[in-house]
């Protein structure tokens, strides 16, 4: 189950930066570049933003997923963020 | 350079057609203030404004043939004139003046439509067959110079600029939504379009013909972008282009007038203008744009290459205030939606040309078209490879692709890039494999526009209809693509033609003629490294320009954008905000455009980037084209200032 936190964050991240409202027409499943939501500049920024907000470093892999949505996105985040104690895993 | 506009067929309007044809001019006066002359027939009215440059005393238009059956309205310059003419000379024809219109009219005399490949220039004209009550409308093969068409009541409009519509009883604007997505998600106007209802040009390298009520529409060249036979040698290569460029400089040197030319600081400005001042008996006169914003500003460069082969140089420095207080003028010469702010100096540099006593500039568009020099032509080449690719030479070709772009710098930026290039390693949208991350980033724009349709159904039915396109190699059809949208839309209309006419100053482009074109495409990636843009040009020059022109690589000319608004105008944000006015320009959405506009003002900078620049320009110059010529503000209602010369063959004015 994503993280309702991460969900959230990550929601009003998109939302402000991309000058959007997650609706109706735009939800959490939504490809994020086929509704021209995620442009290059938008995903460097998300990019620059998954690394100094959560540690996160990723390459090709977040784009091999299927489809880039905002459920996806959090997802490799929850995988790949830098771990708390309790998970205890290796960040990238 | 000249303006030509006209009216042809259905009703004409009731009253003055020499009134009629001079209202149509004076909107376009700007592009030839030294005369101005008109034929009228019971069925046509056309004219053209001249900026007299060759064979100043007898060049006066409209020209017609000895018969007085043929007529032309001509705006351009037929670079290989002298040749024509003596070609044409041997077959017996006679001519009465030294001016390359008579030329034009005596080539399509001689072999009709025929003609049109023989012609080295830039150009768009009518030619009337008054004996069959024919018009043909011609436009150059790069779409150097502009021809609008309109279709008004049964009677067909037609003018270098669209602003001479405005003048034509009962004419409105109306802003075309479907044009307006596909122009704002392709950056550009197609080759047929206008931003306006009912308006289209007349694309690079076709006609159109009209009798009675019969159109007929053709093409009369391609883009031909398949290499020749290549080279023996790197040192042949090198050797084909100096010769044919300094064969292109040569003809484009013709003039009765002082030549000067545009210098960015950039490689192919400076080869020019290296091959000009090498022509010229006195000082060359050079002119450039410096910017007080350092991240735009290549005055290091100018100064370099003109202290180098001595010229006469001015500079004119563009501040914020500069850009935003000229933005409407320069927007009403646009007369499309404009994706940045360079044009606008361009606005401000022509007016000191102009100053300065010199009508006719050279410059270097082109030569990242034909030789290029673009980023979008190593994306192509990295994307196509990419499969075969291992991860380090994808990093590797990554980082060599935009060095000058902020979020392709700095340590990791290429790895973060990965993801994003991955994305576009398929063809989604088909035919535009090379330009899917460029027109998918223009969505953002999009956006501005209330009920948009698919903005990417114009240019997919562009390319599905040109013969041969599928069969094109990737990096040529990103290169098709540039000189249809990029180039022929932006750089040579709005940045070029428009700006430097708007004050009576002709633009030439010497990497534009047709021979330098044809071997750009036999030379290309045949030598050195594809990621080493331009590479041939660099060996072709290094030993005449300045080291650090050479070593700088591509570094595209810009200047600021929204942030020159926020800076010097921030009285804008209300201004684009303001509910009346959205509700009245009708096609934005409202809370879109409130909500780019806040950001754009609120910042941080750092979260304005390329997107919000682009969307917000495009949303001001949209603005200002409603205010123009939605409303009709652009229209001169003031009499031609250098007088009008009549050729009246109408019925009712000839002799008994």
């Amino acid at each position: 189950m994503p993280d309702a936190t991460l969900t959230a964050e990550l929601k009003d991240y998109l939302e402000s930066e991309a000058l959007i409202r997650f609706g109706e027409e735009i939800t959490e499943d939504t490809d994020l570049f086929k509704a021209g939501v995620l442009d290059s500049f938008g995903y460097i920024a998300l990019m620059n933003h998954l690394h100094e907000r959560y540690g996160v470093e990723l390459g090709e892999e977040l784009l091999d997923s299927v489809r880039v949505s905002l459920r996806a996105i959090v997802e490799l985040v929850e995988a790949s963020a830098v771990p708390s104690a309790a998970h205890g895993e290796d960040g990238r | 350079m000249c303006g030509i506009a006209g009216a042809y067929g259905g009703e004409l309007p009731s009253g003055s057609h020499r009134d009629l044809i001079e209202g149509m001019l004076r909107q376009i006066e700007h592009r030839g203030p030294d005369e101005a002359g008109c034929y009228l027939d019971d069925r046509l009215v056309m004219g053209t404004v001249r900026l007299g440059i060759i064979d100043l005393a007898n060049g006066s238009q409209p020209i017609g043939s000895a018969d007085g059956r043929w007529w032309l309205c001509y705006n351009g310059e037929l670079y290989n004139y002298r040749e024509l003419r003596r070609e044409l000379s041997a077959r017996g024809v006679r001519f009465h003046t030294d001016s390359d219109t008579e030329v034009v009219l005596q080539a399509w005399l001689t072999w009709g439509r025929e003609c049109l490949p023989r012609f080295n220039g830039a150009f768009a004209f009518a030619v009337y067959d008054s004996a069959a009550d024919e018009l043909t409308l011609v436009r150059d093969r790069f779409g150097k110079r502009p021809l609008f068409v309109a279709r008004h009541e049964g009677t067909w409009l037609f003018a270098s600029e669209m602003k001479a519509f405005l003048a034509y009883p009962g004419f409105r604007f109306r802003f075309d939504q479907e044009q307006l997505a596909s122009i704002f998600a392709t950056w550009t106007p197609l080759p047929a379009q206008s931003g306006y209802h009912g308006v289209e040009q007349v694309p690079m390298g076709e006609y159109l013909r009209l009798r009675g009520d019969r159109v007929e529409r053709g093409r009369w060249a391609t883009l031909d972008l398949e290499p020749g036979p290549a080279p023996e040698s790197e040192r042949d290569a090198v050797e084909l282009i100096r010769a044919e460029l300094a064969a292109a400089v040569d003809v484009r040197l013709r003039s009765d007038v002082e030549v000067g030319v545009y210098v960015s600081g950039g490689l192919d400005s400076s080869i020019i203008a290296h091959l000009a001042a090498a022509r010229q008996p006195g000082p060359l006169r050079t002119f450039s744009i410096e910017f007080d914003d350092a991240a735009v500003d290549e005055s290091a460069e100018q100064a370099a290459l003109t202290a180098r082969l001595g010229t006469r140089h001015h500079a004119v420095r563009i501040r914020d205030e500069d850009v935003v207080r000229a933005f409407p003028a320069a927007v009403r010469h646009a007369e499309v939606p404009a994706f940045r702010t360079a044009f606008v100096p361009m606005y401000l540099l022509a007016e000191q040309v102009r100053q300065a006593g010199i009508k006719v500039v050279l410059s270097g568009e082109g030569a990242d078209e034909a030789f290029l020099g673009y980023g979008i032509f190593k994306d192509v080449l990295l994307l196509t490879a990419w499969h075969d690719l291992d991860e380090d030479t994808r990093l590797d070709r990554i980082a060599r692709i935009y060095p000058y772009l902020p979020h392709f710098a700095g340590e990791g930026a290429a790895r973060r890039m990965l993801g994003l290039y991955r994305q576009f390693t398929e063809e989604r949208l088909p035919g535009l494999f090379s330009h899917q991350m460029r027109f998918q980033n223009g969505r953002f724009a999009v956006r501005l526009l209330r009920d948009a349709p698919d903005p990417f159904e114009a240019v997919r039915r562009l390319v599905a209809a040109e013969p041969g396109y599928d069969a094109l190699a990737p990096v040529r059809k990103a290169q098709w693509l540039e000189f249809r949208t990029l180039l022929a839309g932006y750089l040579l209309s709005t940045q070029g033609d428009r700006m430097a006419l708007g004050h009576g100053v002709e633009n030439r482009c010497p990497f534009l003629d047709p021979a330098v074109v044809r071997l750009a495409a036999s030379v290309n990636h045949r030598f050195g490294d594809p990621f080493d843009e331009k590479y041939l040009l660099k060996r072709a020059y290094a030993d005449v320009l300045p080291q650090r022109v050479v070593a700088k690589g591509k570094f595209p000319y810009r200047a600021t954008d929204s942030a020159a608004f926020v800076r010097a105008a921030p009285d804008y944000r209300d201004t684009l905000t303001d509910s009346t006015v959205l509700d009245e320009i009708g096609v934005l959405d409202p809370r879109f455009t409130r909500a780019l506009v806040d950001r754009v003002f609120d910042g941080p900078a750092e979260r304005v980037g390329t997107k919000e620049n682009q969307a917000f320009t495009l949303l001001a110059s949209l603005f200002w084209l409603h205010h123009w010529f939605v409303r009709g503000q652009a229209r001169e209602r003031s009499p031609l200032r250098c007088g009008l010369h009549v050729v009246d063959r109408r019925t009712s004015a000839l002799p008994a």
